[in-house]
C-alpha cells in the first residue's frame, strides 16, 4: 500500500482533510464511500444548523424548509449537534421533535418574538441534553404571566451537571427572587461563569428592583444571601446593564442585583460591570477588599460625570491579583488624580499586564504616559484611545516615551492615539505659521520610525483622527506611516499586524511590502476608505505626486 | 543538549532537543526515558521524510503552542498556509502524504495541519469520481445509495 492509500484509509486523517473543506466539497467526499460518507457526516450536518441559524438570510435556509429528504436526513443525523443556535421560533418545533438531539453541549435561543409554545420546546431540548456545558437565552423567553415559569426554567437547568456558563436577559418580571431560584439551581456550586443583560427599559423590571432595593435598605439581600450555595466555582461575572430612564437610575440596580452575588463568589477571577456610579465604585472596591481577592480581569465601565478618579484608582489597587483592566467612560476624565495614585502604590502594579483606557476626553501629556508605563513595568498590552494631547506641540516627545527603558521590556500590542490633527490646524490659526506637508509627513515619519526600538512588538497601531477636511489626509497619513515602517520591518521581526487609522495590516502584507521595495499604493486595507468626487481635489493629488517625488 | 534520532534506514540525525521536541511523540519518549545519549529509534520513519519533518521543526522551533479553539463553525479554512509552510509542501504526492503520515506518527499537530490542508485544495472543486482516482479508492456504494445520497443533498448544493 502506498503512503497515499494508507492516508485516504485512515479515519483521523481523512476527518482532518474534510475539516478543511467548504460545504460543497464536503458533499463531495460524502459520496466518495462509506468511509469518507460517516466522515464528512458530521460536517454537512453543522452546515445544514449554520442555515437554519441564519434563517431567512441564507437561500440554502428556504431549500432545505422546501426538501423533506433534507430535512429527514437532518433529523437523523442531530446525534452529531453540539452546538444550536436559534434565533427563528420557526425552527424551534424541528428540534424540539427530534429525539436524536441529545449531544448538545451549547444552546442558543434568542428569538425575536416570544411565543410560550417554543419556550416550553426548548425545555425539552434541555430536558434531552444532560451534557449542557452552555446555555444562553438572549430574548427573554420566560415570562411569568405567559405561564412558562422561571420555576420551570430552574427545574429544567437543576440535572445539568455539566452546564458551567449560563446566559441570560432577566425578564420583565424577573426578581431577585427568580434570581435565588436559578442560583439553586446548581446544587454543586458548579457554575463557571454568569452573564447576564440587564434591560431597564421596562417599566415593570424597574418597578421591581426599585422597590426591593429600598426595602432591604443597605447591603443584605435576603434572597440571594439565602440562596443554599455559595458560588464557591463561579469564575466569570458578566453584567451589562442598559437603561433608558436616564443615567442615575442603573444605580439602584447594583444593591439589589450585583453586589449580594458578588459577595458570593469568593473565588472570581473575571469580572466585567458596566454603568457604575462613584458611590458604587467605592462599595466594589470594599468587596473586592473582603470578599473577591482573586480577581485578575476586570472590566467597568462608566458614562457618570463626576467620576472620582481616586475611587477609580483605589479600585484597581484593591484587587491585588488584578493583571488585565479595561475601562471605559463615555464622559471626560483626565486621570491626573489617577497616575500619581496609582505610582504611590507601586506593588499591586507589578502584576498589571493589560491596560486599555478608553474615555472621550483626557489631557494627558506624554509625561503622563511615560510614568503610567513606569509605574506598570510588567505591561504587555497598552491600549488608548485618547493620545497625549495636552502636549500636541510637542507630541513627538512620545518617541522618548517609547524608548525609554521601562517601556520596551514587555510590551507585545501597543495601541495609541497620539492627538488629533486638527489640532494641528488649531495651532495654525494660533500662531499664523503654518506648517508645510513635508514638515507634517517629516513630523509622521519620525513618529513611525521610533517604533522600530519596540523590538518585542506584535501589534502597534496609531491613530491621529485624522479629519477628512484636514490637509494632513487620512491616505497621506497611512502612506507616509507605511513607508516610513518599511525600513523598521526588518527589526521588527515579531510584528504581525499594524493598524493605522483603524485599518489593519497583516504581517504577510507587510513583509510582502518590504521584499519587494513596494509603495503601499498596493496593499489592500481591511477598511478600504471610500473614495467621493469631492475628496479627489487638487491637494489631494498635489500630495500624491510630493510622495512620490519623496519615495524615489 | 542534543537529542540523536534513527530512521527506518538506520540513518541517525543530531538535532537540538527544542527542536526534537515540536514532536510531542519525541517529547514524551525523551520526559519517560529521561535525559540519555542513546539514540531514539523512529523505525516508521524513512531518512528522507525525516530530513523535512526536522526542516520543518526547525523552522518552527519558536512557534507558540498551538490553542484549540471551540467554536463550531463550519467554515474552517484551508487558505491560510504560511508562505514558508507552503514552499515547504510543494513536493511531490509521494512525499506530501510521507509526510502526512510522519506527523501523524510523531504528533505533530501543525504539520499535520498544514498537511491535512495542503490535500483539501487538491481536493477542492473535484466530483467524488474524480477524488476516487486522484486518491485510489473503491466505491463500495450500491447505484441505489448513491442515488439517494445525491438527492438528500440536492438542495444544498451551489447553484
Amino acid at each position: 500500500m502506498t503512503s497515499m492509500e494508507e492516508c485516504v484509509r485512515t479515519p483521523e486523517l481523512i476527518e482532518n482533510i474534510i475539516s478543511y473543506l467548504g460545504h460543497s466539497d464536503q458533499l463531495a467526499c460524502l459520496q466518495v464511500n462509506s468511509t469518507w460518507k460517516r466522515l464528512a457526516t458530521p460536517h454537512v450536518v453543522r452546515w445544514s444548523i449554520q442555515y437554519l441559524k441564519d434563517g431567512t438570510y441564507s437561500p440554502q435556509f428556504k431549500r432545505l424548509q422546501e426538501c423533506k429528504e433534507a430535512q429527514e436526513t437532518l433529523q437523523r443525523n442531530l446525534a452529531y449537534v453540539q452546538d444550536l443556535n436559534i434565533y427563528q421560533p420557526s425552527v424551534v418545533p424541528f428540534f424540539g421533535g427530534s429525539d436524536m438531539l441529545v449531544n448538545l453541549a451549547k444552546l442558543y435561543y434568542g428569538p425575536h418574538q416570544h411565543d410560550p409554545e417554543c419556550t416550553i420546546q426548548i425545555l425539552e431540548i434541555i430536558r434531552k441534553n444532560p451534557r449542557l456545558r452552555t446555555v444562553a437565552f438572549y430574548g427573554s423567553p420566560f415570562y411569568g404571566s405567559d405561564g412558562v415559569s422561571v420555576e420551570r426554567l430552574a427545574a429544567a437547568l437543576q440535572p445539568l451537571t455539566q452546564l458551567t456558563n449560563l446566559k441570560f436577559k432577566p425578564w420583565s418580571d424577573f426578581n431577585v427572587a427568580d434570581m435565588k431560584l436559578l442560583l439553586d439551581a446548581f446544587p454543586k456550586g458548579a457554575l463557571k461563569s454568569l452573564r447576564m443583560k440587564v434591560s431597564i427599559r421596562d417599566d415593570n423590571f424597574y418597578r421591581n428592583v426599585k422597590a426591593l432595593s429600598s426595602s432591604t435598605g443597605d447591603s443584605n439581600n435576603p434572597y440571594v444571601e439565602s440562596a443554599t450555595t455559595p458560588l464557591m466555582d463561579l469564575e466569570t461575572l458578566s453584567i451589562v446593564m442598559m437603561s433608558e430612564h436616564g443615567q442615575d437610575d442603573t444605580t439602584v440596580l447594583y444593591r439589589p442585583l450585583v453586589f449580594p452575588i458578588l459577595r458570593r463568589c469568593p473565588n472570581l477571577k473575571c469580572l466585567s460591570v458596566s454603568a457604575l456610579e462613584t458611590e458604587d465604585i467605592a462599595e466594589l472596591s470594599t468587596i473586592f477588599q473582603k470578599t473577591c481577592p482573586l480577581i485578575e480581569r476586570l472590566k467597568f465601565h462608566s458614562h457618570h460625570h463626576n467620576l472620582d478618579e481616586r475611587a477609580c484608582a483605589d479600585l484597581i489597587l484593591n484587587c491585588p491579583c488584578v493583571r488585565r483592566i479595561k475601562s471605559w467612560f463615555s464622559s471626560p476624565w483626565d486621570m491626573t488624580e489617577f497616575v500619581p495614585r496609582i505610582i504611590r502604590r507601586q506593588d499591586p502594579c507589578l502584576r498589571i499586564e493589560e491596560l486599555d483606557l478608553n474615555t472621550t476626553h483626557g489631557a494627558r501629556t506624554s509625561e503622563w504616559m511615560q510614568r503610567l508605563f513606569c509605574s506598570m513595568p510588567n505591561l504587555r498590552v497598552y491600549k488608548q484611545s485618547i493620545g497625549p494631547d495636552a502636549d500636541r506641540a510637542a507630541h513627538l516627545n512620545i518617541c522618548d516615551m517609547v524608548r525609554s527603558r521601562w517601556v520596551c521590556t514587555k510590551l507585545e500590542k501597543l495601541y495609541l492615539a497620539l492627538g488629533s490633527t486638527s489640532d494641528w490646524l488649531e495651532e495654525e490659526a494660533e500662531t499664523g505659521a503654518p506648517e508645510t506637508l513635508e514638515q507634517r509627513k517629516r513630523k509622521i515619519r519620525q513618529v513611525y520610525q521610533q517604533f522600530g526600538a519596540l523590538k518585542q512588538l506584535k501589534e502597534l497601531g496609531i491613530r491621529y483622527d485624522i479629519h477628512k477636511e484636514s490637509p494632513v489626509h487620512f491616505d497621506m497619513t497611512i502612506k507616509t506611516g507605511l513607508k516610513a515602517m518599511r525600513p523598521c520591518m526588518s527589526s521588527l521581526r515579531f510584528l504581525e499586524v499594524l493598524e493605522v487609522e483603524g485599518c489593519q495590516i497583516g504581517r504577510k502584507e507587510l513583509v510582502w511590502m518590504g521584499n519587494l521595495g513596494l509603495t503601499s499604493d498596493g496593499i489592500l486595507l481591511t477598511e478600504p476608505h471610500s473614495k467621493s468626487e469631492e475628496d479627489d481635489g487638487s491637494d489631494r493629488e498635489y500630495v500624491y505626486q510630493e510622495d512620490s517625488e519623496v519615495d524615489n | 543538549m542534543p537529542v540523536t534520532l534513527t530512521s527506518l534506514d538506520d540513518v541517525k540525525f543530531t538535532v537540538d532537543k527544542d527542536v526534537a521536541e515540536r514532536s510531542i511523540l519525541i517529547k514524551n519518549m525523551i520526559e519517560d526515558v529521561g535525559e540519555s545519549d542513546s539514540p531514539i529509534p523512529l523505525p516508521n520513519v524513512s531518512s528522507a521524510v525525516l530530513k523535512k519533518v526536522i526542516e520543518y521543526c526547525e523552522h518552527h522551533r519558536n512557534d507558540p503552542v498551538q490553542v484549540q479553539d471551540e467554536t463550531d463553525d463550519p467554515r474552517k479554512r484551508s487558505n491560510d498556509i504560511e508562505e514558508w509552510d507552503m514552499k515547504f509542501m510543494a513536493v511531490d504526492q509521494e512525499m506530501l502524504f510521507e509526510i502526512i503520515l510522519a506527523a501523524n506518527y510523531l504528533d505533530i499537530k501543525p504539520l499535520l495541519d498544514v498537511g491535512c490542508k495542503t490535500v483539501a485544495n487538491i481536493i477542492k472543486g473535484k466530483t467524488p469520481e474524480e477524488i476516487r482516482k486522484t486518491f485510489n479508492i473503491v466505491n463500495d456504494f450500491t447505484p441505489e445509495e448513491e442515488a439517494q445520497i445525491k438527492k438528500e443533498n440536492e438542495w444544498a448544493e451551489d447553484r
